[in-house]
């Protein structure tokens, strides 16, 4: 088809240019904070050295502490909810922020500084580089062990084993939000974002749509702040909730079409 | 069996009459009282023929106050069903405005501040 063929052309075009492809797309990180005043701007000033060429977009889900503020003063493009949406919602905007303003590749990437900006640079490589339409940073993928909860384990283990059947290919870090996409999926997600489970539910849609996806191995820091209160009923209730949503977005209308 | 069509027809009635007047002081869109006046109209309809619940009742196998109710219940649970969706449907526009509104703060702000650049210069 000649969809693919134009697809084809247009990564072709990108590996010519490969380790110095960033100067030619409009790559925007988008971050989505609520009252993560202590570690924003750590993140921010991280992403910004690691890369320069990128732009960087805080979208603040109505915090009440000085996320907003601290992010502005770092020099980052931050939006501002009237109210608290949800990470979800947060995220969407900060999509249709990227397809408004033009931006070609979009990557996803926590407030709290679990993930490492360093890796970024890798996602989009990766991005680029297979020609896919999303890539996942897993932590899994190698095996390593982080420390966590036997329950949790369980729970990524159940998760990963499910997705992978539904998408037809080896995940091992759903819940990850630490991802890149292509111009093509900022724009189906600015119209549509899954809003409860966004993480797994966004790749059960993109399936489903006819996107292609890869996982890749990246580092992550444990979660700094908070303290994981995660009991075994919690979590079996948590795990109940994301399988019916999944199991509801395989029965939905399909919201996303590959056009490209 | 006379005394409760009495009740029935009033009430009836009565729900008729405040949804109309709702409407005509455009306290209720028409859109969100069809159900309300629908079911106004059927138990106005089982008040003047109460054979018809008869019938009903004896079909569904209950006694004619409980098929009353059944049938109230059911317009009832329509009803706010229809409420669910009125309420899915305004929150995801809602939250489609704060996003918006969202991303043109930020484009105003960048050309208020490119246009106070630019008259500072001129100046």
């Amino acid at each position: 088809m000649q969809d693919t063929k134009l697809k084809k052309e247009y990564f072709k075009e990108s590996k010519d240019f490969s380790g110095s492809h960033f100067s030619q797309y409009k790559i925007l990180v988008i971050i989505p904070a609520y009252n993560e005043a202590d570690t924003v701007g750590r993140v921010i000033e991280g992403t910004q050295r690691k890369l320069p060429f990128a732009d960087i977009l805080v979208v603040n889900d109505g915090s009440s502490d000085s996320t907003s503020a601290i992010s502005k003063q770092k020099g980052a493009r931050v939006l501002d909810l009237s109210y608290n949406l949800g990470i979800g919602a947060a995220m969407q905007a900060g999509y249709k922020f990227a397809y408004t303003m033009g931006y070609d590749i979009a990557v996803q990437c926590d407030a709290d500084g679990q993930h490492h900006p360093a890796a970024i640079k890798k996602l989009i490589d990766t991005l680029i580089d297979d020609g896919v339409d999303m890539v996942l940073g897993s932590r899994y993928l190698r095996k390593k062990r982080y420390r966590s909860f036997v329950f949790r384990r369980l729970g990524v283990l159940i998760f990963s084993k499910v997705l992978s059947v539904i998408v037809g290919q080896r995940l091992t870090d759903t819940t990850s939000g630490f991802r890149a996409v292509n111009r093509e999926v900022i724009k189906n997600f600015s119209a549509f974002y899954p809003c409860d489970y966004p993480e797994p539910e966004a790749l059960v849609l993109l399936h489903r749509g006819g996107f292609t996806m890869k996982e890749i191995s990246v580092n992550m820091s444990s979660r700094k702040g908070g303290n994981s209160s995660i009991t075994l009923w919690r979590s079996i209730y948590y795990m109940a909730k994301v399988l019916l949503a999944i199991f509801i977005d395989l029965c939905k209308k399909i919201p996303y079409k590959k056009s490209l | 069996m006379l005394r409760i069509q009495i009740i029935t027809g009033a009430t009836s009635i009565l729900l008729l009459v405040i949804v109309f007047e709702l409407i005509r002081r455009r306290r209720l869109k028409e859109e969100y009282s069809l159900l309300w006046l629908l079911s106004g109209v059927v138990i106005l309809i089982f008040s003047i023929f109460p054979n018809l619940l008869g019938i009903i009742s004896k079909v569904m196998g209950m006694y004619y106050l409980t098929a009353l109710f059944v049938i109230s219940f059911l317009f009832l649970l329509l009803i706010v069903l229809h409420f669910s969706t009125v309420i899915s449907q305004l929150s995801e526009r809602n939250k489609e405005l704060t996003q918006e509104l969202s991303i043109l703060d930020f484009r105003f702000k960048e050309l208020d501040k490119q246009f106070h650049e630019l008259i500072g210069e001129s100046r």
